[in-house]
């Protein structure tokens, strides 16, 4: 049975109003860009075609290629050792191999570059346990090459598969696994013939999830030398002031990230992502003792201590140093306020614009405001410099409008009011965080029974009050949950931020990009700490959750 | 003359081009009058209910409370606006809100909730418990409850969707006299929707049997039992035993007997017989049969029968004190108003 009222025709109201809006918002700067880069003249193309795309192409497709198979191999090999086994420290470990989510790719490639620097301490410490006097008489492979890259992006994102693949190890597959058992099957065939076609789908929306936050960063791949398409995207505006080339390079990424969102899509099978089951019953692991144990706590421990351990230990100590030596740089605190005003803003727009869509939608079923829904939600895919560039022509435009009409009038023609803005900023991370708000809040509202909102509309209440007085009082951790998870995205933000931000307006990662990019690794520590502490908040709701569901496992058996 | 309390015009419902849930239903149902809306799932029934309550605009006719136009081609008045009572079949109580403050959710601003409140749950038994959450109550109490909030704005018209089929028959029998007791004492309109037809006679004052997206019959529950009009209203009230018979100048003849088969055409008929129609070892025998098997039930007892000259075995329940060896031939004589004539389907 479906809730809500059928058969209205187009009726205008708020809820349909909000999600206009927010769609128009979301196609506005795919569109832009589409039109700048049609009309940009041909010979930038055939000179962007012949000198800039080729290469950065190559460099995206590789380091995309290797980012795919580091995830995947050791997402699913972790998600199925902590599943499968048990063995000493498994519950640690567990919860270990979530933590790299707490890094953004851009803080772990800075992390491991001040940590492997020829005079760091990894380096000089194996030099002196090795005997060499010199750092010209030893020196580790260079981290700044495409398979440096590979290993970084992998370990901070390895986590997206890892999670996805454990959920459905976790949930689904008990029976079937139990089943394949008392038919005389063992541990590998399982594996090999049950688990993984189950996860697969699973693994590959992870992957693609991971792909997408690999096209999205700009620090990480310009820290480790690499190429990618979104430097290019980057450096064809910021260097060379070429708005139109920007976004034709920006528009060749668009193909790329379409075929991540289909990949996506068939994973999810149109369902919300990380849905860590409820009421399940997990496969019984099997002892793993002794040495046999320790050597696979090992294994999998060495993901959680490359990919959060060693960089967050290194960076605590780095802070430590620097704050005993200079005292608290008073810029920190600054750049904090900064990060939080923007990410506050976001989430209240993301979460109060969510509510609007998703709710409506429910309550006043139409084609069209699902449709609406879908399309305000595109931004999750473009990464972070394409929707900058797309905004930056969108807001150029209105800003134009403005000085055109102030010297008509005869005014002094004001400054950029649109194009560089606390404003600008707060709109792409809107739109690129808008659909964790209503993929969250949709799943929470799935679970809300269709007849509490019939009963309270025959009971007088209009679709609004019903929103306001059963769902959102019902919706309240979800919310709390969803508005969580927008926050710390905005404080981990980096590519639409610096390129989108005011002169002068630093927030913590686009200080950390600055310092790393000057090369002046030690000052960009205590900020890193910060964004990393913020990142943590999320994942110890992920483990918090894995907590109450093995709680429950426990009671049960 | 008053208006109907609920009056429900040639209403259509198409969910798709082509596939009707509604096929041109009419219904009036009289202030005070418990209707009940019998059928099998997918017949229709909960559709219409919802196009009462507008929580679904129908593709053509009209519906209208007190006389008053609800929903027809042009106009439509939201649920909201209608002032109709809707008890949903998982009761839909709000989680978040206690006992009282889910009964007096539906009362108008400024109204005193307390005194309103108080008496309903006096008569549904749960005086008290206004601060209980709703996941603190039993399935028969959160019953009573979305009764009770149903009922506090004092709608036109109750609806209920399938009310007992949460309960378990234990507690049905108790709920359905409760409930029949509370509409009465507020003299409301209602309308049940419900596959069992032991509710609906139990409850009903009139009961529309439906079959796809068609009211079938609509009659009172003795009317109704007694004189089916055709072979699925009879079927759908008790199990029966069908024999094929030859029509003859209005009598329908079986190898076992003739019965009145009035207004159909000579030619192939099925005679069908209710479990309830038999007496076995009776004074007057109309025919023999031999006990085939028998099995205890209580209060009644299960009795399978070889006729002569009929293929199937005939199931009957006769009186559990009547007791009957495999093998013993029996006289038998049959209830002749449990007994219907239909042409073949």
């Amino acid at each position: 049975m479906q809730c809500g009222i059928g058969r209205f025709g187009l009726k205008w109201d708020a809820f349909l109003g909000v999600g206009a809006a927010a769609a128009a918002l979301a196609l506005a700067p795919v569109v832009a860009l589409a039109l700048i880069a049609l009309r940009a003249g041909e010979g930038q193309w055939r000179h962007l075609a012949a000198n800039v795309l080729p290469d950065s192409a190559y460099e995206t497709l590789v380091l995309s290629a290797g980012v795919l198979a580091f995830v995947v191999v050791v997402g699913t090999a972790c998600a199925w050792i902590v599943t499968a086994f048990d063995f000493p420290g498994r519950r640690v470990v567990e919860t270990l191999l979530l933590l790299p989510l707490a890094f953004p790719a851009y803080v772990l490639a800075y992390a491991w570059l001040d940590l492997t620097h020829p005079v760091g301490p990894l380096q000089s410490g194996l030099r002196a346990l090795l005997g060499y006097a010199r750092p010209s008489d030893f020196r580790l492979p260079d981290l700044r090459t495409l398979p440096g890259a590979m290993l970084i992006f992998g370990l901070a994102l390895y986590p997206y598969v890892y999670v996805a693949a454990r959920a459905v190890f976790l949930s689904q597959m008990t029976n079937l696994a139990e089943a394949a058992r008392m038919l005389g099957k063992s541990g590998a065939t399982i594996f090999f013939r049950i688990a993984l076609p189950l996860a697969r789908p699973a693994i590959a929306a992870g992957g693609a999830l991971a792909l997408m936050e690999t096209l999205n960063d700009i620090g990480a791949a310009e820290f480790l030398s690499v190429n990618t398409l979104t430097a290019a995207v980057y450096s064809t505006w910021v260097n060379r002031s070429d708005l139109p080339g920007a976004a034709q390079i920006a528009l060749a990424m668009l193909i790329f990230v379409l075929l991540l969102v289909v990949m996506e899509r068939m994973g999810r099978g149109g369902r919300s992502y990380a849905v860590i089951g409820r009421n399940m019953r997990p496969l019984a692991p099997r002892r793993v003792e002794g040495f046999a144990g320790l050597a696979l706590a090992a294994l999998v421990t060495l993901p959680a201590l490359f990919g959060f351990i060693a960089p967050a230990a290194h960076l605590v100590y780095q802070a430590f140093l620097r704050l005993a030596h200079a005292g608290m740089p008073g810029e920190i605190l600054a750049e904090t306020g900064n990060s939080l005003l923007v990410a506050v803003l976001t989430t209240l727009v993301c979460v109060a614009g969510a509510l609007m869509v998703t709710g409506g939608v429910r309550l006043m079923r139409s084609p069209l405001r699902r449709a609406l829904l879908q399309i305000s939600a595109v931004g999750y895919a473009l990464p972070g410099t394409v929707l900058a560039i797309g905004l930056l022509v969108v807001l150029g435009g209105l800003d134009a409008l403005v000085r055109g009409g102030a010297a008509l009038l005869g005014a002094k023609p004001p400054g950029l009011l649109f194009s560089a803005s606390l404003t600008a900023i707060v709109l792409a991370l809107s739109l690129r965080f808008f659909r964790l708000a209503t993929s969250k809040i949709e799943t929470g509202l799935e679970r809300l029974s269709p007849s509490l909102d019939n009963a309270a509309r025959t009971l007088g209440r209009s679709p609004f009050a019903v929103l306001r007085e059963i769902h959102l009082p019902l919706l309240k951790p979800t919310i709390a949950g969803a508005a969580l998870l927008v926050f710390v995205d905005c404080m981990k933000e980096l590519p639409a931020t610096l390129l989108l931000r005011p002169m002068n307006f630093e927030t913590l990662s686009t200080h950390l990009y600055g310092e790393t990019a000057r090369g002046t690794y030690e000052n960009g520590a205590l900020a890193a700490c910060v964004i990393v502490a913020f990142g943590l908040l999320p994942v110890a709701l992920l483990t918090r959750l894995g907590r109450r569901e093995s709680e429950a496992r426990e009671e049960r058996s | 003359m008053k208006p109907p309390a609920l009056s429900f015009a040639n209403v259509r419902h198409d969910y798709r081009a082509g596939v009707s849930a509604l096929d041109g239903v009419s219904l009036d149902v009289a202030p005070g009058e418990i209707v009940a809306l019998l059928g099998p799932s997918g017949c229709g029934k909960t559709t219409l209910l919802r196009i009462g309550a507008g929580l679904e605009r129908q593709s053509a006719g009209r519906v209208a409370l007190n006389g008053v136009t609800m929903a027809d081609e042009r106009a439509f008045a939201p649920p909201e606006k209608r002032g109709v009572g809707l008890m949903f079949q998982d009761y839909a109580l709000f989680p978040h809100l206690d006992v009282k403050a889910n009964i007096a959710f539906g009362l108008a601003r400024g109204v005193d909730a307390g005194p309103v409140v108080a008496d309903l749950l006096r008569r549904i038994g749960l005086a008290g418990r206004e601060h209980d959450y709703p996941h603190m109550l039993s399935g028969g109490e959160q019953q009573r409850v979305a009764m009770a909030r149903a009922m506090a704005p004092r709608p036109v018209v109750l609806l209920m969707d399938e009310p007992f089929s949460n309960l378990d028959q234990r507690l049905r029998r108790g709920m359905r006299a409760q409930t029949v007791e509370l509409l009465r004492e507020n003299a409301a309109a209602a309308v049940l929707v419900t596959h069992d037809p032991d509710d609906a006679m139990a409850v009903a004052d009139r009961i529309a049997l439906m079959r796809e997206g068609r009211i079938v019959q609509c009659a009172s529950p003795e009317d109704i039992f007694r004189n089916p009009v055709d072979l699925f209203a009879a079927r759908f009230f008790s199990e029966l035993a069908e024999i094929p018979a030859q029509v003859r100048q209005g009598r329908a003849e079986t190898s076992f007997g003739s019965f009145a088969a009035r207004g159909l055409a000579d030619g192939p008929a099925l005679v069908c017989i209710r479990r309830d129609a038999f007496s076995l070892r009776s004074e007057e025998a109309e025919f023999a049969a031999i006990v085939r098997a028998v099995r205890f039930l209580g209060d009644r007892r299960l009795v399978v029968l070889d006729v002569d000259g009929v293929a199937e075995p005939i199931e009957a329940l006769v009186d559990a004190r009547n007791d009957v060896a495999i093998g013993e031939k029996v006289g038998v004589s049959l209830d002749r108003t449990e007994v219907f004539a239909f042409p073949v389907a």
